[in-house]
């Protein structure tokens, strides 16, 4: 299992600088709001892809730094909570688009921003790990 | 390395290199979801704590 360790930090990487790209909106979409979708999309991923390969790889991951399996049962305890409540406050800015609202979903979006950031961290750290 | 090592980082490297195609088609989204999209999105983080690898063990 070690050797997938070289991959997940490119791809935490290349995710990071996805997130940063922007496609050219159809008009009439708000761009709040399908930035906020690409996050939805790409995060859910990421959250899913890094707690199959903790789990997958769970010994030397703890061997090499156990704050990877700690972080690994905060996404797991968590998660889920952050990608719901993302979805509820786009749903909640569509409905009405104030800037309290815009301000909320805004919110959601960084807190999943800094887990995907995170997790490459930690990737990062594993891979430095290994060689 | 040993064969089943061999496999699992050519398993590792086909999954990942499917995550990050599926996060550049994210980035070329152009539009808002519809109604249909949303519920799917919601459906799947559901699902997500069915999954073994969601589940807290120590």
């Amino acid at each position: 299992m070690k050797p997938q360790m070289k991959f997940l930090p490119v791809y935490a990487a290349a995710i990071c600088m996805l997130m940063g790209a922007c496609a050219q909106l159809q008009s009439g979409s708000d761009p709040v709001v399908v930035r906020a979708e690409q996050t939805q999309t790409i995060s859910k991923d990421t959250l899913d892809a890094f707690v199959t390969y903790e789990r997958n790889n769970d010994a030397t991951l703890r061997a090499l730094n156990p704050q990877i399996h700690t972080y690994a049962n905060y996404v797991r305890a968590h998660g889920q909570q952050w990608l719901r409540t993302l979805q509820a406050e786009k749903l909640a800015y569509k409905n009405n688009r104030t800037g309290e609202n815009k301000a909320n979903l805004l919110t959601a979006v960084a807190v999943l921003q800094e887990a995907v950031k995170q997790i490459g961290i930690y990737m990062s750290q594993a891979q430095a790990g290994v060689h | 390395m040993t064969p089943a090592m061999i496999i699992a980082a050519i398993n590792g490297a086909i999954d990942l290199i499917g995550l990050l195609l599926k996060g550049a088609q994210a980035m070329k989204q152009d539009k808002e979801w519809t109604a249909a999209e949303d519920k799917a999105y919601s459906d799947a983080v559901e699902r997500l704590s069915d999954k073994d690898a969601w589940k807290i063990i120590d």
